[in-house]
């Protein structure tokens, strides 16, 4: 769109647009890169899910039936997926806040343990997920 | 602010360090309470183990939260006056949300 070029083709930089570094954008995603930008989202997702359940807190000092709507809007199946999402970025940001405390006391910090561990608490975290909604809904009760 | 950055870097791990275990509580308290009414929820709540670790959690959460919005802010907005005013509305939300948690805590626990 109408970029200026030199006679070889060349696109010539506007000088008062200094390049950028580093280029984010011609970096492959890689697990390292991956997992640092999803434990800051994860959080603020968790922020928001904090004031809704600080909510449902608040609710049961407005008395049993203000509660009792909350517990019915808990209840409603778009309630419950977004629940199993917060779960997930709960576990998720729980085992990876772990691993950067391990890296703040100076451990794992090689590429391969770093590689390996970020794995481990993508796995892990969709485990522990998986687990804690099969007790939610009784599932192991049913088992017994 | 100068000089804040160490605190900050050193009051997020260390609200960390805490919501690791209270998390896990957290997370096994909420099968038990799955479904329940007001009344089972108090009874639940009055127990003083839950009630110190549920304000702990509470009250943990939302400063490990406010120093995360923090960052976030701080990093990602660069406009100086929305910068400012995410700051100032982090700051509101979290304390304002915190207190009535608590209170709400203590409402359910001891209140009529």
């Amino acid at each position: 769109m109408g970029k200026k070029t030199n006679l070889v083709g060349e696109i010539i930089q506007d000088p008062k647009v200094k390049p950028l570094s580093p280029h984010l954008q011609v970096y492959r995603p890689q697990i390292t890169s991956v997992l640092s930008i999803t434990h800051r989202m994860t959080g603020v997702v968790l922020s928001v899910g904090s004031l809704g359940l600080a909510s449902w807190i608040i609710a049961g000092a407005f008395g049993e039936q203000v509660f009792s709507v909350a517990q019915l809007i808990i209840s409603y199946w778009i309630s419950q997926l977004l629940l199993f999402a917060w779960t997930l970025c709960l576990f998720y940001h729980l085992l990876n806040g772990i691993r950067h405390l391990f890296w703040d006391a100076g451990k794992g910090l090689e590429i391969s343990q770093v590689t390996w561990s970020g794995w481990f608490v993508v796995s892990s975290a969709c485990v522990l997920n998986i687990i804690f909604w099969l007790i939610a809904y009784g599932f192991f009760a049913k088992l017994v | 602010m100068a000089r804040e950055g160490v605190s900050h870097w050193w009051y997020q791990r260390l609200t960390a360090v805490a919501l690791a275990p209270l998390t896990l509580w957290f997370v096994w308290s909420t099968i038990q309470l799955m479904g329940v009414d007001l009344a089972g929820f108090r009874a639940w709540l009055s127990g003083p183990v839950n009630l110190v670790l549920s304000t702990l959690f509470v009250c943990t959460l939302f400063y490990h939260m406010k120093l995360g919005i923090q960052v976030i802010i701080e990093d990602y907005v660069h406009d100086h006056v929305l910068n400012s005013l995410g700051l100032i509305a982090t700051n509101i939300v979290s304390v304002v949300f915190c207190v009535l948690t608590v209170v709400s805590i203590f409402v359910i626990v001891f209140g009529s």
